[in-house]
């Protein structure tokens, strides 16, 4: 069998003196589309930080493309995209498309820092991989929502990473802004990317999901969605939760309100 | 007509005059901080520049005092900078947390300073007094050949700064969550760019005088933003709009026998009200 692209043994965070993961362990395969769900500060951004090597973990192991994010960062990061939550980008810097896009080649680099032909052709791949290469000169503060999260996975394709790490990426989008990024996926996913996204939501990404994990600080549930999407795994977390029938599948809303 | 007032008469041949020359020169070294208050703006923290510029009294004060009773001791400038980035730093770090615990570190340091500047300030003879009073509220046209040397030395080191890290700055302004997920040192480059800006505000704190240093540390930057969306543009803007405002308000000056420091900030405040017009018209229109 081979080796894990994410392993976390035992994996415990606290924050600020409160405890946000305990004793969390599970192993993603490579290539896979996982999907984590939780409710409000059930740590979900939290694990995207930590395998990212950007929180340390009170106890545990963790491991991402066998390696240590923690002590062998500058190798990993390379080899990792991140889309963050929209809420982190200023919309106040006018930063063109295409900065934005070099952004993820150029602070990869040492100091001193220059932009290179291959740079911005690398940039310009990861656009028409997003179908952005016409917005080369746009101002990224006045493209629309649907637009502005291709151009922020582009950034994070543009150094050709194996994992994806995506963090709420179909948070209001419209439904066809949605079906172009479940094509990109679609499309990563069949070049042997392993895809790791945070939703609150499943029924966006339903279609390409392999794996669940459902977090409230810990693992609540973790395997096929046939497996984990049961009223009596997710009731306890979500007592919201509703199931409506759409086009002959059952779909599972989960809600905003949270135990 | 030539109008003559006090020793200066305002013509060209005035504008010549060594006083006049220094004031200019000063007036340029303290344009070099536009560029990296417009990339405060973007970061969201230009606010803060005028309230660290208060920082300078204190350590132009502690300078002063040294000088007084160490000789030999560093130039006055040199501890005003000091306490400028150590303010600035600090406010960076502290401000990551939290907007609250920001605000109180900005007010402890401001206070720590006045306290310093008021208590050492007594014990210094009247001519050393008007020297740290001196960044309180300033006179341009009486800034010396040495200062105007120090000015340029500050400001020559900031806007390099600027020019090289540019666009790491501009990351950090725009995302620094992702900036921090690539390896990038996020804390250390904005550190940098809060110090850089400390040096600027320290530069304006002696050109300008702490009270008046709003007027060069935000004003321009915050004009370019309204005229221009691009960066690059706004980096250049913001150094022009500063000339400009320094040389008129300086003409003003010596035209109406009026403070330089006043008559600058006059000019761009002038210069804001103007922009902001025009864009309220535009917006209008559109």
């Amino acid at each position: 069998m081979s080796q894990p692209i994410i392993s976390l043994r035992d994996v415990s965070v606290r924050l600020n003196g409160h405890a946000v993961l305990e004793d969390v362990s599970f192993n993603v395969e490579s290539p896979s589309f996982i999907t984590i769900v939780g409710p409000n500060g059930a740590g979900k951004t939290t694990l995207i930080k930590l395998l990212l090597g950007m929180i340390k973990p009170i106890k545990g192991s963790v491991k991402v493309l066998g390696m240590n994010p923690f002590t062998e960062s500058e190798k990993l990061r390379s080899l990792v995209g991140y889309v963050p939550q929209k809420d982190r980008i200023s919309y106040e810097t006018p930063l063109m498309v295409w900065e934005v896009v070099l952004m993820g080649i150029f602070l990869r680099k040492r100091f001193p820092r220059t932009i290179s032909s291959s740079d911005l052709e690398s940039a310009r791949k990861a656009l028409e991989c997003l179908g952005m290469e016409g917005y080369w000169e746009y101002f990224f503060n006045e493209l629309s929502g649907g637009q502005q999260r291709r151009v922020l996975i582009a950034r994070a394709l543009a150094s050709d990473p194996v994992l994806l790490l995506l963090d709420e990426v179909f948070a209001g989008l419209d439904s066809e802004s949605q079906q172009y990024l479940l094509n990109v996926f679609k499309m990563l996913r069949d070049r042997n990317r392993t895809i790791l996204i945070v939703e609150h939501e499943l029924d966006p990404i339903m279609e390409l999901t392999e794996k669940i994990l459902v977090l409230n600080k810990t693992v609540c549930a973790y395997g096929d969605p046939n497996e984990v999407l049961s009223e009596d795994k997710l009731k306890p977390i979500y007592p919201c939760l509703r199931t409506v029938e759409k086009e002959g599948r059952r779909i599972f809303i989960l809600g905003d309100k949270h135990a | 007509m030539r109008k003559r007032v006090g020793e200066y008469s305002f013509s060209v041949i005035s504008m010549l005059d060594p006083f006049v020359l220094r004031a200019l020169l000063g007036i340029i070294f303290a344009s070099f901080s536009a560029p990296v208050s417009t990339i405060m703006l973007l970061r969201g923290a230009l606010y803060i520049s005028p309230e660290v510029s208060h920082a300078a009294l204190g350590g132009a004060a502690l300078g002063v005092f040294l000088q007084v009773f160490i000789p030999g001791s560093a130039d006055p400038f040199f501890f005003a900078i000091l306490f400028c980035i150590a303010t600035s730093i600090l406010v960076s770090r502290v401000g990551r947390s939290s907007q609250q615990a920001l605000s109180m570190i900005l007010s402890v340091s401001l206070a720590l300073s006045v306290m310093l500047y008021a208590i050492i300030r007594s014990y210094l003879p009247i001519e050393k007094k008007i020297m740290v009073d001196g960044y309180l509220i300033s006179d341009l046209l009486l800034i010396s050949e040495t200062e105007v040397l120090n000015l340029a030395i500050a400001s020559t080191i900031s806007i390099l700064i600027t020019i090289i890290f540019y666009r790491e700055f501009l990351y950090i302004c725009f995302d620094m969550e992702t900036a921090e997920s690539l390896g990038f040192k996020v804390g250390l480059y904005d550190s940098l760019l809060f110090a850089t800006s400390a040096i600027t505000a320290a530069v304006v704190a002696k050109t300008m005088g702490v009270l008046l240093s709003v007027t060069l540390l935000v004003i321009p930057a915050a004009v370019s933003r309204l005229i221009t969306i691009r960066v690059n543009r706004m980096l250049i803007l913001s150094f022009a709009i500063t000339v400009f405002s320094g040389f008129s308000g300086i003409a003003i000056s010596l035209y109406l026998n009026i403070p330089t420091s006043g008559s600058i900030a006059l000019v761009s405040i002038m210069l804001f009200s103007l922009a902001y017009l025009v864009r309220f018209i535009k917006n209008r229109l559109v």
